[in-house]
């Protein structure tokens, strides 16, 4: 990383002026008199619609006040939401919009969220506001809100009185001497100007005007979210450090274990202790930072917004993964992802043609190693022009697209925001006026990207929206009339790169004339929203696949990310961990890192251990820099690529766990891949944890330090654990060695679980769609459940109740299967494996009021159920005798 | 099951049978394409895709039979390629195509077997011109074989001439000293010329990669080195004025000629002294001659006596012989190099040129191979180093290395893989690695009888 090119909080001006009225208001301790309070006559209260308004009085220097507009709703899905706006806002500016940025949870929510009734009561103190298990306090000075579940204080607003809104003042107004505006307490530094190097031509048309406030989560132990950073699942302390920002770059040879803000961010964080965890949602689009201070009894927060209104809404829960689920209904889950897209990967920069691409597909078939879908980078378009194709290279993309198709392969092409000057796409853009503007909102901006001199499309227009359908729709250039190509969305913080931070400079204008600064980080998001809503028209019954690097609060409800341009080094595997676990720690599961490494070329073990531990990634694709060496895994040689094929096999696999935890994803927001800290919140011993994980049933704690033949796991609990190569069982929390060399994945399927698998190789897991099960069943106790969802994988008819949904139960001597939902399919399953010891010499099948016989085979550790043949869509009984 | 391996899947008469690899495992016949795997080596299950490395047999009806692998078999797809007769799948998924297939595979067949008949034809000419070129080769070299023997045989006569008097010895130690320091002073002066030659390339190359930088880089983006070093360079431009916009200075060599000739002033003076000296007529004529002989007047006596001529003599013939060993050398080399079977690239000796994407690729055979780009600028990917031919199947490949390195890369090298046409052509360029190419080109060279 370039440390210079990035605005350090001291060199920010919003940044560095709300650190230094924190300090200095934390100097004054209780002496401070806070310049907030509520002002009990402007009350005005909605019982039943769930609303209370207030004015929020800020009182300058001569003793006046600015009116503020204090807005609460008591939520259905959550808690609280918190908004606070100015009142007067009048500044003589016509080609922005005056008002401040208020739109940003139009993009963070899948919808305006409901709002639930409430009762109350006044004193000369506070107000306080009662529903369900909930009380809202809220003191009338100085100003500050504390959420109280089952009578315990959980969240505090405004406890350490940073809570700061930049009201709108004149340059002059503000630096005439005794000026009113400026208390003591507040620093003037960049108010008007910005004297960052890089961007001293920010216009900066409203001075100051960031947005402040302290949140207090009583009794965490441990902070986690707000991505997106290359550093520990557990948020550190920032007392002495940088705080966490959150400002979408393009950060190139980003370092870990590192506070820089990188390609995307969701203003997320859930606090975890004891017995209640709390979530805080910061809705806001511009540059934001955190600043993070632990102690024993709690974590305080301190977050800070460059621009727009206050917009937060609060969770409190019993469990971090009711807090989860809590965003997730309000910021929506995941879509169910087309099957395709959970399968494994194979990108690179660049194939380089046509005969590349079948090459390389042939080369997997050949080397018995399944995937899913090949990748296209910039280098695929005629001269970087996107939505055209270097003729050449690749004559005829139909063909090309329907080759792979014969498979069950995917294609999927970049197309990025930056569109070259030159050809009819950009000219159009210019013409139409649907880019992003200039500061003076006269024109289209012109910038540098990869194709030289570029202008951006403003995806936030909605004739851009009309324009880029145009470019998507069936049996046009890009796609033709292809089903099997769907995208890849880079470059959307967008990435400038001549501009402040190498992105887009904050004073250029957006459709509805809002300034850049306002809604910068979630530009990318209206990007591969942009994108999606073009290929659901294209074909509205399939399932598009979009990955973006950039990405906002709701950008999961639509696309995949991944971790952006790591590199092929050990410590780039060990941070891949805690960066996918934080993804899915706020409701973005579908997250992973390039395999081995974009930068560079990985050694041979490094690969190994590196697709051992990427297939567990929600998403799991290889991606290499077009100076690296071809590192296919075919390419290693053996051992390494057998074990390499290993991994992927494996993720083949367990593709059927895989589909049903985003099934349960979608549906209620539960992670895909869950820290410990969410499976075991009130361990203490687990809160740091982030280098081992649970998907679904399994424990997994991947090999990520060179060589390494043993790893010492931590078992959370007294089940038992069996390892899933050899059946052999751990048992007893706490710490075990276990032995892990170069071939070995170390994964353990906890007590008391189902596994659900398919085993049987096949090219593409499209070619899997109608084989058997395998079942594992693994007791604790002599019991164990499971649950399997399914569906044809690709299209929307699982919405009209075209799935599987089934759970299984075993109690000692039967295994039951319950069908919830089903549809029309011949599948059966053909093995079920007992991790039992127990003596059974055969099992009674009965379905549909038939039943027949099943041998057993008996094996080390365990038995298995022959072919027992029961069709997994209908309801089955499984007798052992 | 292929009709072979029909018999091995008979049941005793209980019903019974035994896998393949491992008879003591007894299964009932049932059991056998029941699509559950109960053998460990696969072999109850050659019908489905249950077991893990087995083979389906597709008996594709009016094509030949074909085998395909177990994932491939009940995957949903027509693996027509192997499986004419669809039998991999369900029925009714896959019809056959073997008919098809069968008409279209013999009408490729006579399409190829034309192209290598015609390849043939051009091969055949091709080895024609091969024998020609290596029977000059072999009488040239018989010519220079004897030339070199006559003048050895001369050589030989000439060392048997007496020893050298004291006044012969002196003479000849100032020639010898004087052929020593003009040798040393044109070695030293031709070195300093390609030395020069070198640096002023490399400089003309760096001028015109910072001249490119300097007009291309992104004036806008924001580092710091490429801003100074641009900048850096348009002063340098200014001031010292480019390469290109100079006159290639001539290499001066007055001083060293000035030089030689001041020895050779030298040399006469001493050679006056010695001739002043008191001696026998006999030896001023002789040195006359030489003298005569030496500043080129007289022609070479037809008898040598003296030895000095015997000397001179000896020079000249080294001086012959060192070309014609040379060319002898030369052409044994071409002789004894591996120039594939037949040594068929010996008829190779023109340059094909071929656009492949953006670039024009020239390969040379048995020279090198470039890429060309749109400014005519070529980039040596290659030199031609050997042929590998695979015996068994026929397949030639050409490998060029050591061409031009690559930025932030290696050296590039390439092989050019050689398929059956009629016209010499380039037909595929790819970079699987960076700078590593592989070129496929067709040619007669590449015809083979089956």
């Amino acid at each position: 990383v370039k440390p210079y090119l990035f605005k350090k909080c001291s060199e920010s001006g919003f940044c560095s002026r709300n650190r230094h009225f924190a300090e200095e208001i934390a100097k004054q301790g209780d002496e401070y008199q806070s310049r907030y309070s509520v002002d009990l006559e402007s009350l005005k209260i909605d019982h039943d619609g769930g609303h209370l308004h207030a004015t929020l009085l800020k009182m300058l220097n001569d003793g006046t006040f600015v009116p503020l507009d204090l807005h609460l709703t008591t939520l259905q899905d959550a808690n609280l939401r918190v908004q606070v706006d100015e009142v007067h806002r009048s500044p003589p500016v016509t080609h922005v919009n005056p008002k401040r940025y208020n739109e940003a949870w139009k993009y963070a929510l899948q919808s305006e969220p409901k709002a639930r009734e409430f009762t109350h009561s006044v004193d000369s103190e506070k107000i306080t506001l009662n529903y369900n298990d909930y009380v809202t306090e809220i003191q009338l000075h100085p100003f500050k809100i504390t959420l109280l579940r089952n009578n315990q204080a959980q969240l505090v607003l405004n406890e350490r009185n940073f809570f700061n809104l930049e009201h709108y003042r004149t340059r002059e107004e503000q630096s005439r001497e005794n000026s009113i505006h400026i208390a003591p307490e507040e620093s003037t530094f960049d108010s008007y100007t910005d004297s960052f190097k890089d961007s001293r031509d920010d216009k900066l048309p409203f001075g100051p005007e960031s947005v402040a406030l302290d949140v207090s989560f009583l009794g965490a132990k441990a902070v986690y979210g707000i991505p997106e950073h290359a550093d520990s699942l557990s948020l550190k302390d920032t007392s002495e450090t940088e705080p966490y920002r959150l400002y979408n770059v393009d950060i190139f040879e980003y370092e870990t274990q590192s506070k820089y803000p990188m390609y995307g961010s969701i203003p997320f964080m859930i606090g975890v202790g004891g017995e209640s965890s709390a979530g805080v949602f910061w809705i806001t689009g511009s540059d934001t930072n955190v600043d993070i201070k632990k102690s024993d009894s709690q974590v305080q927060t301190h977050w800070i917004s460059e621009s727009g209104i206050l917009d937060i809404i609060l969770i409190t829960e019993d469990t971090p993964g009711q807090v989860l689920q809590s965003y997730g209904k309000l910021s929506g889950n995941s879509v169910l992802p087309n099957l395709f897209s959970l399968g494994y990967h194979q990108s690179r920069w660049n194939y380089n043609d046509e005969e590349d691409v079948l090459g390389v597909t042939a080369k997997f078939d050949e080397s018995l190693i399944p995937f899913d879908a090949i990748w296209l980078d910039i280098e695929y378009t005629d001269d970087k022009k996107y939505f055209t194709w270097q003729k050449e290279a690749f004559p005829d993309p139909d063909r090309m697209m329907r080759k792979l198709d014969q498979t069950g392969r995917t294609l999927i092409v970049i197309i990025d925001p930056h569109l070259k000057v030159g050809y009819e796409i950009s000219d159009t853009v210019i013409q139409k006026k649907i880019g992003i503007l200039k500061s003076d909102g006269s024109d289209v901006y012109h910038g540098h990207s990869w194709p030289g001199e570029s202008v951006w499309i403003d995806s936030m227009h909605p004739d851009a929206q009309l324009f880029w359908d145009e470019q998507f729709v069936n049996g046009s250039n890009l796609l033709g009339h292809s089903t099997n190509g769907h995208l890849w969305n880079d470059m959307n913080e967008p990435s400038v790169f001549n501009g402040p931070e190498t992105s887009a400079p904050r004073d250029l204008i957006h459709y509805g004339d809002w300034e850049h600064r306002s809604v910068h980080n979630l530009w990318g998001l209206t990007y591969h929203e942009m994108t999606y809503e073009s290929l659901i028209k294209r074909n509205p019954n399939l399932r598009p696949f979009i990955l973006t690097r950039s990405f906002y609060a709701g950008s999961q409800r639509t696309s995949a990310m991944w971790t952006g341009d790591n590199s092929a080094k050990w410590e780039y595997l060990r941070e891949s961990i805690p960066m996918v676990l934080t993804m899915n720690t706020v409701g973005f599961p579908f997250a992973g890192a390039d395999l081995a490494g974009f930068f560079g070329n990985p050694d041979k073990d490094l690969q190994v251990r590196w697709y051992q531990t990427g297939l567990w990634y929600p998403f799991f694709r290889a991606h290499a820099h077009i100076d690296s060496r071809r590192h296919e895994p075919y390419v290693a040689g053996e051992p390494y690529t057998s074990y390499m094929r290993d991994a992927i096999k494996l993720r083949y696999k367990l593709l059927p766990l895989y589909y049903t935890l985003f099934q349960k994803n979608s549906v209620s927001g539960t992670p895909v891949v869950s820290p410990m800290a969410f499976e075991y919140p009130s361990d203490s011993e687990v809160l740091e944890m982030d280098n081992q994980f649970f998907v679904g049933p399994l424990l997994v704690k991947p090999v990520t330090s060179p060589d390494t033949d043993k790893v010492s796991i931590y078992i959370p609990d007294d089940k038992p654990y069996y390892d899933l190569q050899n059946y052999t069982v751990l048992q007893g929390k706490g710490y075990h060695d276990v032995d892990a060399p170069l071939d070995k994945i170390p994964v353990f399927i906890r007590g008391g679980s189902i596994l659900i698998t398919k085993e049987r190789y096949r090219r593409s897991s499209k070619l899997m769609k109608n084989d058997p099960y395998t079942l594992y069943v693994a007791p604790s106790e002599s019991a164990a459940t499971g649950e399997l969802y399914f569906d044809d994988g690709e299209t929307f008819a699982y919405q009209d109740g075209e799935f599987v949904l089934t759970t299984f139960e075993f109690t000692g001597n039967k295994i039951v299967s319950t069908v919830k939902n089903s549809y029309d399919t011949s599948i059966i399953i053909e093995k079920i494996v007992v991790l039992s010891d127990k003596e059974v010499t055969k099992a009674t099948v009965e379905q549909d009021g038939e039943s027949w016989t099943a041998e057993i085979v008996p094996q080390d550790h365990s038995f298995v159920i022959r072919n027992p043949k029961p069709l997994v869509a209908k309801s089955w009984t499984i007798t052992l005798h | 099951v292929s009709p072979e391996s029909q018999a091995v899947y008979q049941p005793d008469e209980n019903g019974l049978w035994r896998c393949l690899g491992d008879p003591q495992i007894v299964i009932s016949a049932d059991k056998i394409n029941d699509d559950y795997c109960d053998c460990p080596d696969g072999s109850d299950e050659p019908g489905t895709s249950a077991c893990v490395g087995t083979q389906f047999y597709c008996a594709n009806e009016g094509f030949s039979p074909g085998y395909i692998p177990w994932f491939k078999v009940n995957d949903g797809v027509c693996d027509y390629d192997v499986c004419c007769d669809g039998s991999d799948e369900p029925e009714g998924l896959c019809p056959s195509k073997c008919a098809e297939m069968h008409a279209a595979w013999e009408k490729e067949n006579q399409k190829r077997d034309e192209i290598v008949r015609k390849g043939l034809e051009k091969k055949e000419k091709l080895a024609h011109q091969v024998f020609k070129k290596r029977s000059r080769l072999q009488h040239d070299l018989h010519q220079l074989e004897s030339k070199i023997a006559e003048l050895e045989h001369e050589l030989h006569q000439l060392s048997k001439i007496r020893t050298y008097s004291q006044e012969e010895n002196e003479i000849v130690a100032v020639f010898n000293d004087l052929t020593a320091k003009v040798e040393k002073l044109s070695e030293e002066a031709s070195a300093k010329i390609s030395q020069l030659q070198a640096q002023q390339d490399s400089l003309q190359k760096l001028e015109n990669v910072l001249d490119t930088m300097n007009k291309e880089y992104n004036h806008n983006f924001n580092d710091p080195a490429v801003k100074a070093a641009a900048q850096a360079f348009q002063e340098h431009s200014v001031n010292e004025g480019l390469q290109r916009d100079k006159e290639q200075t001539p290499i001066d060599l007055g001083d060293a000629f000035a030089g030689l000739k001041h020895e050779l002033e030298a040399a006469e003076i001493k050679l006056h002294k010695l001739v002043s000296k008191p001696a026998s007529s006999n030896y001023r004529s002789t040195f006359k001659a030489m003298v005569n002989s030496f500043l080129g007047v007289a022609r070479k006596p037809a008898e040598i006596t003296s030895l000095i001529d015997a000397e001179r003599r000896k020079n000249e013939i080294e001086d012959e012989l060192k070309p014609l060993r040379k060319d002898q050398a030369a052409k044994q080399k071409q002789l004894d190099a591996d120039y594939g079977p037949d040594n068929i690239f010996l008829a190779m000796n023109s340059c094909v040129r071929n656009k492949i994407g953006t670039y024009d690729y020239r390969l040379c055979f048995t020279d090198k191979l470039e890429q060309i780009n749109s400014n005519g600028q070529a980039t040596r990917i290659g030199r031609y180093e050997r042929v590998e031919y695979d015996k068994n199947n026929h397949q030639i490949k050409l490998i060029y290395e050591h061409g031009d390195k690559c930025w932030n890369g290696p050296v590039r090298r390439a092989e050019v893989q050689v398929v059956c046409g009629v016209d010499d052509e380039i037909i595929a360029v790819t970079e699987p690695e960076k700078c590593e190419y592989s070129v496929k080109i067709q040619s007669p060279i590449g015809c083979f009888k089956d």
